[in-house]
């Protein structure tokens, strides 16, 4: 038992810390794993904002996801071929510079959640989960039939997308730059959290006539925080499409939004870092299961279901003594 | 002398569906005023602070603040203008400390609800304000308290207390002393009293002796319909509100 | 002859549509009833198809299969209910999205491990493997119209069941008011059974009947899940009727979309161009239907209630 501060020190010191020893050994895997784990957290994180704290049940968060890796893998794939992108009568050139890339993903990502949300949020409770699906398996039927960026089969990109004076090639360089991103995501949601944004946030989940009665139009909160949300999940599939070099339509399946959920309650739903350790927990679970049977599905299954049946607080309410006024001022 | 109301309520009507809840009301509200409306349940007092506040848009008829047509405006917006309502259920963010529903609202008063970065529960000038504002009901002791822990009284002040933290040019409050016992209900007719010198007040009460002790002036509901509207006296005499109202409490 | 195409597509669209019913009834029925999504309806779907496979092979009777498809997957319902998803009804939409998905994972890795990874294949008999005329030179598979029949049946069975018997009434006096089932004096435990149970029988039907037109194989449910939910979201969620109409518009929407855009976008573009734009917009349509739906009906053409 510890503080919640304590433990999630803890979390990103082991983050830090393990594959900079994997890679003493010279062990790629775990990195990679790590740099998974990372990837995926941000993605939770995203998702998070909305689900934890706005109580908005987004079962679509992979078409943000998949938007952020289709985006970065577009670029690179018009960069390789040297062929412009034609957008009606524009031409733009693809690239493969990262800073470029991760504007374009924040852009477009936030752009198509400002599309969705702006549709999605006039519904509420099971209708809004269904809606949201309905707009991921929008992106993700068109992934499919769409030809030019290998349709069903997915992209592949020969090398990663590039940094000035980093070799993203190099899987701990490329780990740490997620890692990176994983501490901006995190202040960021940290001053959301606190912000007068978050607080509105926070208070529409409970009770949207009592924030309205104080002056706040709660459709733009929810809004705001569901573009924000998809812009950090954009991100992440940006960073996951680079770690795998390569895209397909899967990204933005429906499994895909499942398992991002998952994680973010298997960590904890309401805490900031629940989700970094739920894809920790996540991955390793898979790994570890996969490794011992063929069937590992089957048992996270189990899992879940026994953690949704019998322990809803997710892991980190295990892990640290609850004091309950963290859970309300960030 | 004509004195300008600051709400004007001109031929409002809502229904649901075959109930005529609210029939081509008209009302005012003045300066310096407690003006209570009391009525049988399901007479229409709610739906009629609903309409006054956004929550419910009216079928026809007009809502004015100080002249200015706000009927199609947001209840967000109206808020902001400084209709500030209670409900009848309180509604109070319980997930949130005492203090954060205060820091809540001070923030929706002033705008910028949408700013992600500065930081909310360290902003002294709320704190500050939000401490003064909980002075005034008696609630200071509590103010790091969860909401879910206090009591239904407690949580009766508090709304009242977000609700003078809008800077509010009006008040309407939706049965504030149900439930309360006598020394709250005691504490809230002195504030009342208090407060109706800055801020003109429209109070729905089912408690008599309360009404009688408060009111300035009283208008009475029946069926969605405005039966009657004067002083006490007035009021107690009225052959109308006898049978429909007082009547049965003889 | 493209009218006697457009029409085949038509009775496409129509066969899609009434097993798109047969998966969105119980779906509907069991949020209607209990208020519950259950993701895990796909899995009723594979359930019924492999059971169908299983049976069909041991007995070498085609609808002794069909027959037991809706057994098998109305007894996997029985005890699913029991087991799992009576916990769920009085816990919030998301535990109930988590650990039904959570169902899924169990029941298709489940059945891979029993079956093995290779897809099943369940024989349509060659009396019904042909095809019949119809009027106006029409010729159509006989399974195909065996479908729709069956949708149609169910339709209408579900339709007397609900608006006639006792059943119905007590299903929607727990769809007005929960509590009101209760003072009725009903088992609502056995109630939410039944009403689980049957809607997973029809969807492991729905699953044999399609599964002999294409294959048996794990993760085959799902897809059609969601397009169910499509179908009861687009008809309001609880109601039959909706569903009906719904699986219908969701049906014939593709069915048309597909065969249609292409040649509406030949009217602007080159050959190539009008095939790709338009089936990719056809692969589309009926999400792009159903957001349309819900932006000028939030809650559904025939929804009642906000859920
Ligand atoms: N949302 C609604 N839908 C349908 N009918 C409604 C709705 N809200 C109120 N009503 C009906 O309108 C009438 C007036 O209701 P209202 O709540 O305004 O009464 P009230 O005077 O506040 O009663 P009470 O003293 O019980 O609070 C009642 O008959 C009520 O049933
Ligand atoms: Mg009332």
């Amino acid at each position: 038992m510890m503080s919640e501060k304590k433990l999630n020190f803890l979390i990103l010191i082991f983050l830090f810390l393990v594959p900079l020893f994997s890679m003493l050994l010279n062990d790629i895997y775990i990195t990679t794993l790590f740099s998974k784990i990372v990837i995926l957290a941000i993605a939770g994180i995203g998702l998070n904002l909305i689900l934890g704290y706005g109580g908005m049940v987004s079962f679509g968060h992979a078409a943000f996801f998949g938007l952020g890796g289709y985006v970065t893998g577009i670029l690179a794939f018009h960069f390789n071929n040297y062929e412009p992108i034609q957008i009606l009568v524009f031409e733009f050139e693809g690239t493969n510079q990262l800073l470029f890339i991760w504007i374009f993903t924040l852009i477009f990502s936030s752009i198509l959640a400002l599309f969705i949300g702006y549709f999605s949020l006039r519904t509420t409770g099971v209708y809004f989960i269904m809606i949201t699906l309905a707009f991921a398996q929008m992106l993700y039927y068109f992934s499919i039939s769409w030809p030019t960026y290998g349709g069903e089969d997915g992209l592949s990109l020969s090398l990663r997308n590039q940094i000035p004076f980093l070799n993203t090639m190099d899987p701990i360089t490329f780990f740490y730059i997620c890692y990176v991103w994983l501490i901006i995501i995190i202040i960021l949601v940290k001053f959301i959290l606190n912000s007068p944004l978050g607080i509105s946030l926070k208070a529409c989940k409970e009770n949207e006539d009592r924030v309205r009665s104080v002056g706040i139009n709660p459709k733009k909160v929810k809004l705001i925080s569901f573009i924000i949300s998809g812009a950090i999940t954009g991100l992440a599939g940006s960073l996951y499409a680079d770690l795998n070099r390569f895209i397909s339509p899967t990204i933005l399946s429906w499994q895909m939004s499942g398992e991002i959920m998952i994680l973010v309650i298997l960590g904890g739903m309401f805490r900031l870092y629940g989700p970094i350790l739920g894809a920790f927990f996540y991955i390793i679970l898979e790994q570890f299961l996969g490794g011992i049977t063929e069937n590992w599905q089957f048992w996270l299954g189990f899992i879940i279901l026994l953690e949704v049946l019998y322990a809803k607080a997710g892991l980190m309410s295990f892990l640290i003594k609850d004091k309950y006024d963290e859970k309300t001022s960030s | 002398m004509m004195k300008k109301p600051v709400l004007k309520i001109d031929k409002l009507s809502k229904s649901f569906g075959a109930i005529k809840a609210n029939d081509n009301l008209n009302l005012n509200l003045f300066k310096n005023e407690i003006h209570a409306l009391i009525g049988p349940n399901g007479s229409g007092k709610s739906t009629l602070v609903k309409q006054i506040s956004g929550f419910l848009k009216q079928d026809s008829g007009k809502i004015y603040l100080e002249e200015i047509d706000i009927s199609n405006y947001s209840a967000e917006h109206r808020s902001r203008m400084g209709i500030a309502r209670s409900f009848q259920i309180s509604s109070v963010i319980n997930s949130f400390k005492v203090i954060d529903n205060l820091r809540l609202s001070l923030m929706g008063r002033d705008g910028g609800y949408l700013n992600p970065f500065n930081n909310i529960y360290t902003n002294k000038d709320y704190s500050d304000e939000a401490f003064d504002l909980l002075k005034i009901v008696d609630l200071t002791n509590k103010a790091n308290d969860l909401v879910s822990t206090l009591s239904h009284g407690d949580k009766r002040k508090l709304e009242i207390s977000l609700a003078l933290s809008m800077k509010p040019k009006l008040l309407l409050f939706d049965e504030p002393m149900a439930g309360l016992d006598k020394t709250s209900s005691q504490l809230m007719i002195d504030l009342f009293k208090r407060l109706k010198v800055k801020v003109p007040i429209l109070l729905i009460e089912h408690d008599m002796e309360s009404v009688f002790a408060l009111a300035d002036r009283i208008s009475v509901l029946d069926y969605g319909s405005l039966i009657a509207s004067g002083n006490e006296k007035e009021i107690k005499s009225n052959a109308k509100v006898q049978e429909v109202y007082l009547g049965d409490e003889n | 002859m493209e009218f006697q195409l457009l029409i085949e597509q038509l009775l496409n669209g129509l066969q899609f549509g009434t097993m798109l019913f047969l998966m969105s009834a119980g779906l509907t029925l069991v949020f209607g009833v209990m208020g519950l999504i259950n993701l895990a309806h796909g899995s009723f779907y594979m359930i019924g198809a492999f059971g169908a496979a299983l049976l069909a092979e041991i007995t070498g009777s085609f609808f002794i299969g069909l027959m037991s498809s809706f057994i098998v997957a109305m007894f996997a319902g029985v005890i699913t209910e029991i087991l799992v998803i009576r916990k769920l009804y009085k816990k919030d939409h998301l535990d109930q999205v988590l650990a039904t998905f959570a169902l899924i994972l169990i029941f298709s890795e489940g059945i891979r491990w029993i079956f093995g990874a290779y897809p099943l294949y369940l024989n349509i008999p060659s009396e019904l493997n042909a095809s019949v005329s119809l009027p106006l030179e029409i010729i159509y598979s006989k399974y195909r119209l065996l479908i729709i029949a069956t949708g149609i049946l169910i339709a209408f069975f579900l339709y007397i069941l609900t608006s006639k018997t006792l059943l119905g009434i007590r299903i929607k006096a727990g769809q007005n008011d929960r509590e009101m089932i209760s003072v009725l004096g009903v088992n609502i435990k056995t109630l939410y059974t039944i009403v689980f149970a049957l809607g997973a029988a029809l969807a492991g039907l729905s699953g044999a009947l399609i599964g002999a037109i294409q294959s048996v194989e794990v993760g085959m449910g799902e897809p059609v899940l969601i397009l169910a939910f499509v179908v009861i979201i687009i008809g309001g969620i609880g109601s039959i009727k909706g569903a009906f109409v719904g699986a219908l518009l969701v049906g014939v929407t593709d069915t048309l979309g597909r065969f249609l855009l292409p040649e509406l976008f030949k009217l602007f573009f080159d050959n190539a161009d009008a095939n790709l734009i338009g089936s990719s917009i056809a692969s589309m349509s009926i999400y792009i239907l159903m957001a349309i739906v819900l932006i000028f009906k939030p809650s559904g053409l025939f929804g009642e209630r906000s859920a």
